[in-house]
């Protein structure tokens, strides 16, 4: 079967097909219409732009990610995870608070309040002597 | 076969023989040769203009931070094959999308446009009949190509229009250089018979 447009003297039955699709593909992108080409044009400056900005960014993702598929982190992560949160938990403080030296206090208190704390630990004392006393 | 008018970037042994020394060709100089082509890759695959736009981006994008340090003879296979891996990842998003949303149309988004473009333009010539009818031709076989399977249009583009060898196709698909040759001669014999069938030319 022959095209009717042969009997004009075309030479479109003479090419191969393949030249038809790169032909018809050539003329359809040399024919892309204004609004397609500003948007190529902002897409590939979108990617010229990412590339200079990405290597920051990924940088540290990706050297942390790295880092952490590594055997030891892989393992000792989550073991001093475990263990950190356990001494928290568990952790009782035991130091006490060091006495005030009694130059510092005879220094810096008054006389008055001084006798009145030593008032103060005698009845303390009494009443401790006393409690033990009933029981 | 591997029609280059409109590249820069050619594999032909004769032109690497008779070209003068150029400069080193830069990243945006490459994107700017490789694009409309690439577009119409996407276009095809993904059916709009939106998403054959952020296909070509993501593509970009991709090989431009990871791949800028190679030398500029591997960009063209190495984005032809972060396009084909962009593409099938959008066809299996959009299998779940269409599993999940399958009471709404996802098409219906402003930015929609059908793929190909139906209508065929015409240049002024000596002979505008002869010309009317190439123009027809030109715009079937466009609209032809969209009626094959993704991996034969892959081919096709890639073997005749990039100009890419066998082997380089078949790194880029992920397959065989004999599924390549398989899958270029089931396109041809393909597009042959829509041709004759819809325009009754015989090649």
């Amino acid at each position: 079967m022959k095209s009717p447009s042969s009997h004009q003297g075309g030479t479109e039955q003479g090419e191969d097909i393949e030249q038809l699709i790169n032909s018809a593909l050539d003329q359809s992108a040399d024919n892309l219409s204004e609004r397609v080409l500003a948007d190529l044009a902002q897409t590939r400056n979108r990617a010229l732009r990412a590339g200079h900005e990405e290597p920051a960014a990924t940088n540290f993702a990706e050297s942390l990610s790295q880092w952490i598929i590594q055997p030891l982190p892989r393992v000792a992560v989550p073991v001093v995870a475990v263990v950190a949160v356990a001494v928290s938990l568990n952790y009782i403080w035991t130091e006490t608070i060091p006495p005030l030296s009694l130059a510092m206090v005879a220094e810096e208190m008054p006389t008055e309040d001084l006798s009145l704390l030593e008032d103060l630990e005698f009845v303390t004392w009494l009443a401790e002597n006393e409690q033990d006393m009933r029981l | 076969m591997g029609s280059m008018t409109s590249s820069t970037i050619t594999t032909r042994e004769d032109d690497a023989e008779v070209a003068p020394v150029s400069p080193p060709l830069t990243m945006e100089a490459f994107l700017a040769d490789i694009e409309k082509r690439a577009y119409h890759m996407a276009a095809y695959a993904a059916g709009s203009h939106a998403d054959a736009l952020d296909l070509l981006q993501d593509s970009m994008i991709k090989l431009v931070t990871s791949y800028s340090d190679r030398p500029p003879a591997e960009w063209k296979p190495l984005f032809y094959k972060i396009l084909k891996n962009c593409i099938r990842d959008w066809h299996r998003r959009q299998k779940v999308k269409n599993l999940l949303f399958f009471w709404s149309n996802t098409r219906a988004d402003e930015g929609y446009e059908e793929w190909p473009p139906t209508t065929a333009k015409s240049d002024d010539s000596e002979n505008p009949e002869a010309e009317m009818a190439r123009s027809q031709h030109q715009a079937a076989a466009l609209k032809h190509m969209a009626q094959l399977s993704e991996k034969q249009r892959q081919c096709l583009l890639l073997r005749s229009w990039e100009g890419l060898s066998t082997a380089q196709t078949a790194d880029v698909m992920g397959c065989s250089e004999g599924s390549v040759k398989t899958h270029y001669s089931r396109a041809i014999a393909k597009m042959r018979k829509l041709m004759e069938v819809d325009h009754e030319i015989s090649f």
